[in-house]
């Protein structure tokens, strides 16, 4: 997270008032079991006093959604899910619901390779002959595309199945090979990297959101897959803008390299925080959403709310 | 637009959802001894278990969870071939005890049973998707209200809220390593703070729009959330006053309109004297009555499926209003009239995350609207993604051409 908002690494946490618009999705499968196995062991060993007071807390599985929140200070919907390798569905579905006008989501995934994980893994019923958990952790901030002035942009295409007949063949295809459309490049980060489990979809979409953002960026839609026979498929598009030229900003970049005289505060360094402008943001628009108190409803609830869906809801073309 | 509850199934320490309701209006109490766990290593003597034979059932969340999936979609009459389903599954510990009984014994499970969606396509193989939520005791909550947004906008026809925990061992430790004395039982908003005891119980109810169903159990007004971003357990009073009056707010109703308020209540010196305060100023002297839930901690989810105000509003009254009031001002449990007092402070550490509020009120029954369904698709809204980061440690990563860096990282 502090990577993706352009923070140095281990940045202080925020000391600033909670910020309403930001909401924190996280998903992880395997992230505490390690722990989890950890005090049962110590229990059996000594007893409730081996058992630290600062570990038990961790036992819980929204740690990582809740810790993240509270160090940044996002104060909008914070959710937290445990659901196998379907990740990509929940990835845009909780963008769907979260990024109301305005308000960008921290989206983050990370997962362990410890031996307790290690264990739980092998037990993966779906999980390919020869694939191994990796510890790995990813993080995008979404936000509605009309906000954004040259950022690729994801489209959900088919989320029950696999990819439909409306996508023939693409330029990129990341996901498993034996389940993506034909491609001219295929990426099996299972195969090449590893299985990150409840990280492998959102790693996936950052993998796609850099191969649009490269100086030659890919000449159409990105497909990214992933899940498995167990928990189903989940399948998105990821595209570049059409017609904006490739902004520098946006491509593979080292870890942060903070130039002299760069703010440490996350906040100075991430505009939209502010309301303000950012080079890849852009300012922060009124709500385009119906008029009256049916908008006024939905704006003011904490997150969930699309344009598209209340125009939907409401009947409007 | 308006979203019934078409139907609502429990599991809980009194068996089903008829004697659970029997029980909290005769005040009963359902905590019985620790089993499965060694009281003394976890320091806590007490829990609210589901009634079995007695022996440990591996995976028993998964199997709770399924039955109360299967009541509710026979009761609601959903078919998956027919409607578009999702059910989403709140959740605190998951089926992390068999991982834990992993690290000490030989036990065959497969790792997709850990998050219930396995248990929940064994009894309802068409259904759409799966979300399990784990956001610890306000994650049953979560669901409903995602529940009501899913319905809401369209995206499903019907939608499978559900809440389910059994008791983990780290769970308990961690409540015994905050506790002085292990209490038999939980008491809510008691002077004393006793402290919070764990639960087993699953819940689950169905959230369709109005019309769909000729005997809806009752209607939804209004969900609401907030993150407090503050601590990662202990509440903070911004973050439940923002729930409670956005719930009002959607719902377009005042305190004056409520007839039972259900509390989160876990027993602590953090949660009890925070929510009882907001209770007090969010409701003033309209002096709804208060519950609590059968079961106090991560069993507490089991309240999402007690919905029907019919029943349980004018029945409550009288009965099990255990105010916030009475708390900082009336009778303590054992009989005094002792001054109000702020809970003793030795009883830190239990998590109290829940900071949302949800109101449903009982509507009367009409008629069935036919012919609701629609072609449901995903939101076509798109999403750009505006920073990204990857980490994955080891050696240098060459997926495209060399185009990755010796870390692959990209931020902006």
């Amino acid at each position: 997270v502090h990577r993706a908002l352009h923070l140095p690494p281990r940045a202080g946490r925020s000391q600033q008032p909670v910020d309403p618009r930001v909401a924190v999705v996280a998903s992880s499968n395997l992230g505490n079991v390690g722990t989890v196995q950890s005090v049962v062991r110590a229990l059996r060993q000594g007893g409730l006093k081996e058992v630290s007071a600062l570990t038990v807390p961790n036992a819980s599985s929204n740690v990582l959604a809740s810790t993240v929140a509270s160090w940044f200070r996002f104060g909008r919907l914070n959710l937290m899910v445990c659901w196998g390798g379907s990740q990509v569905s929940r990835l845009y579905f909780s963008a769907a619901y979260c990024c109301a006008p305005g308000a960008p989501t921290a989206r983050l995934s990370s997962g362990p390779d410890d031996a307790c994980a290690q264990e739980i893994y092998a037990r993966r019923a779906a999980r390919r002959p020869g694939e191994r958990l990796r510890a790995g952790a990813a993080a995008a901030v979404l936000e509605r595309a009309d906000r954004s002035t040259d950022a690729p942009f994801l489209e959900v295409e088919d989320s029950s199945a696999r990819f439909s007949q409306t996508v023939t063949a693409v330029p990129i295809a990341i996901g498993p090979e034996e389940h993506v459309p034909p491609a001219d490049r295929l990426i099996d980060v299972g195969r090449v990297v590893g299985d990150l489990y409840g990280a492998q979809g959102v790693l996936q979409v950052a993998l796609a959101a850099s191969f649009c953002a490269a100086p030659d960026p890919a000449a159409g839609p990105i497909a990214v897959i992933c899940g498995d026979a167990a928990d189903g498929w989940r399948s998105l598009i990821v595209r570049a803008r059409v017609g904006v030229a490739a902004n520098p900003r946006l491509r593979w970049g080292r870890p942060y390299d903070r130039p002299a005289g760069a703010p440490r505060c996350h906040r100075d360094a991430a505009p939209w925080y502010r309301g303000g402008e950012h080079p890849n943001v852009g300012r922060v628009q009124t709500p385009c959403l119906p008029r009256g108190r049916k908008r006024d409803r939905l704006v003011s609830r904490a997150g969930f709310r699309t344009a598209a869906s209340v125009a939907r809801a409401r009947g409007v073309p | 637009v308006a979203l019934h509850i078409t139907a609502s199934a429990i599991r809980s320490c009194f068996v089903d959802g008829e004697r659970t309701f029997a029980a909290l209006l005769n005040g009963a109490n359902g905590a019985s001894g620790l089993r499965h766990v060694d009281a003394r290593k976890v320091n806590v003597t007490h829990g609210y278990h589901i009634q079995g034979n007695g022996a440990e059932t591996l995976l028993a969340a998964g199997e709770w969870l399924a039955d109360c999936v299967r009541d509710v979609i026979e009761q609601a009459s959903l078919d998956p071939s027919r409607d578009r389903i999702a059910t989403i599954i709140g959740t605190g510990l998951r089926e992390l005890r068999a991982v834990e009984r992993a690290a000490l014994e030989p036990l065959a499970f497969e790792a997709e049973r850990l998050h219930f969606a396995g248990a929940v396509r064994q009894v309802c193989p068409g259904i759409a998707c799966v979300i399990t939520l784990s956001n610890a005791c306000s994650a049953d909550r979560h669901a409903l209200a995602l529940a009501q947004d899913l319905v809401e906008l369209e995206e499903m026809d019907a939608v499978v809220a559900a809440g389910v925990d059994g008791m983990t061992e780290s769970m308990l430790a961690m409540i015994g390593r905050f506790v002085l004395s292990p209490p038999p039982q939980v008491w809510p908003f008691d002077r004393e703070c006793t402290g919070a005891l764990l639960g087993e119980g699953a819940a689950a109810l169905v959230v369709t729009r109005e019309g769909s169903h000729n005997r809806p159990c009752a209607r939804l007004l209004g969900t609401a959330l907030s993150c407090d971003a503050g601590h990662e357990t202990a509440p903070v009073r911004d973050g439940i006053r923002r729930a409670i009056r956005n719930a009002f707010e959607l719902a377009g109703r005042s305190p004056a309109d409520v007839d039972l308020v259900v509390a989160h209540g876990t027993g602590t010196a953090l949660n009890d004297p925070t929510e009882a305060s907001l209770l007090d100023e969010e409701f003033g002297s309209a002096g709804a009555p208060l519950i609590t839930g059968p079961q106090r901690g991560a069993g507490a989810h089991v309240r999402g499926g007690c919905p029907d105000e019919r029943r349980c509003g004018p029945a409550m009254h009288g009965h099990l209003s255990r105010s916030a009031h009475r708390r900082t001002a009336g009778p303590d449990r054992r009989g005094g009239d002792a001054p109000a007092r702020p809970g003793p402070s030795r009883a830190r550490g239990r998590p109290a995350r829940a900071d949302q509020f949800v109101r449903i009120r009982g509507r009367q029954r009409r008629d069935a609207d036919p012919g609701c369904m629609s072609d449901v698709r995903w939101p076509a809204t798109r999403i750009a993604v505006t920073a990204w980061s990857l980490h994955v440690p080891g050696p240098p990563l060459d997926l495209l051409d060399g185009g990755v860096a010796d870390e692959p990282t990209c931020s902006h």
